[in-house]
């Protein structure tokens, strides 16, 4: 009887354990919502989104920080002289509104350009068609871009980052990067201008949408009388271009 | 009876307790739950066998579980998978001991039909 017991309590404490285990992985598995295989995934990507959560909002911190000096700077700026600076006012807010640090508003277009609904791959009507035709790619909103500027754009934002001149758009592997933010489909480009002018320069024949549209693209053009665009809110900072002093030179 | 008793502890344990398991634990549960069947199934073998050794088997069951744990962490660490070797190394014991269970129980079966005159071929020591 004792050797009996020998075996079975020691067996007993790791039959417990082990059903103890068991029970409780399959308990975490059916917590983790049944995703078993993705599991881990989700958490870097998690882990990875809250890093990136924090870092953004520390950056827009210390950016409201920036702006209200700034504008602490201003208005003592105001106080002192303000009489005499008037022009040199309605002179910054002119440049500011140029560089796209302000909000603006105005007639305008919306331009929303969709990822084709569906395309095969394989040779459909005699043309290669892969998968990746039907995705809105970086050179074509660039195109989009440029039409719009060449019509006479004087605001254009997409997905709701200004476009400011030194806004990159180019392709970020699934995604678009604007302003080092990366965007995904759908694609809204958001322009201030004449609309008539704006609108016909991508709807002229063989024009940009046109282009797009051989690949199944969906674009929609909307007009507005009040387009509003945001301001650019990244670093304003230049690290290397400082400005050239060419009266004194010359 | 012990036993059944001690699997209702486990599972009753188990269910009550609050914490969930985050997606990166769960490999290291995963090869301990390995590691404790291959003790199970050794354990049960050894006694069958008439060699069973608490000390070999408790130490046994903690060395191991130990071992497999500390090979997984090695290997994310290193980004190799060093659980599958734990998983591989105890799964082909699970099997052999198993196949050992299987022999010692079909052996006694087969001695007391035949009135212990045969044995099977590999038959391995009895008590």
């Amino acid at each position: 009887m004792s050797k009996k017991y020998k075996f079975q309590l020691p067996m007993a404490f790791v039959v417990m354990v082990l059903s103890f285990t068991i029970c409780w992985q399959i308990k975490g598995v059916h917590n983790a919502a049944g995703e078993t295989e993705i599991s881990s995934r989700i958490d870097t990507l998690q882990s990875e989104l809250k890093s990136a959560m924090d870092k953004s909002n520390s950056l827009s911190e210390e950016n409201s920080e920036l702006k209200s000096q700034i504008e602490n700077y201003r208005q003592q700026l105001s106080a002192q002289e303000q009489n005499s600076d008037e022009l040199l006012r309605a002179d910054l807010g002119r440049a500011e509104m140029f560089a796209g640090l302000t909000d603006v508003e105005g007639s305008g277009i919306i331009v929303e350009l969709k990822d084709a609904s569906n395309v095969q791959s394989g040779v459909v009507d005699g043309f290669v068609m892969d998968k990746n035709f039907g995705i809105v790619h970086d050179d074509q909103l660039l195109m989009f871009l440029n039409e719009l500027r060449a019509s006479g754009a004087e605001a254009l934002s997409l997905n709701d980052e200004r476009i400011t001149a030194t806004s990159e758009i180019r392709c970020a592997g699934p995604t678009v990067s604007v302003n080092n933010t990366k965007c995904a489909a759908p694609f809204v480009i958001r322009a201030i201008g004449d609309p008539d002018t704006l609108e016909s320069a991508l709807r002229i024949s063989g024009g940009a949408i046109d282009q797009v549209g051989l690949y199944g693209i969906e674009v929609t053009v909307k007009r507005d009388d009040k387009v509003k665009i945001g301001r650019y809110t990244g670093a304003t900072s230049f690290k290397y271009a400082s400005a050239a002093e060419e009266a004194e030179q010359k | 009876m012990i036993l059944v008793i001690a699997v209702l502890i486990g599972v009753a344990a188990a269910l009550l307790v609050p914490y969930g398991l985050s997606g990166d634990q769960m490999i290291y549960i995963a090869v301990g739950i390995i590691a404790a069947l291959d003790t199970v199934f050794g354990g049960t073998r050894a006694r069958l066998a008439g060699k069973f050794n608490i000390y070999v088997f408790i130490s046994g069951f903690f060395a191991n579980s130990a071992l497999a744990i500390l090979l997984t962490y090695i290997g994310n660490k290193l980004g190799v998978n060093l659980s599958l070797a734990a998983v591989v190394v105890f799964g082909v014991r699970i099997f052999n001991n198993f196949s050992d269970i299987r022999h010692i129980l079909l052996d006694r079966y087969m001695q007391k039909r035949n009135g212990g005159s045969e044995t099977s071929e590999n038959a391995p020591q009895k008590e």
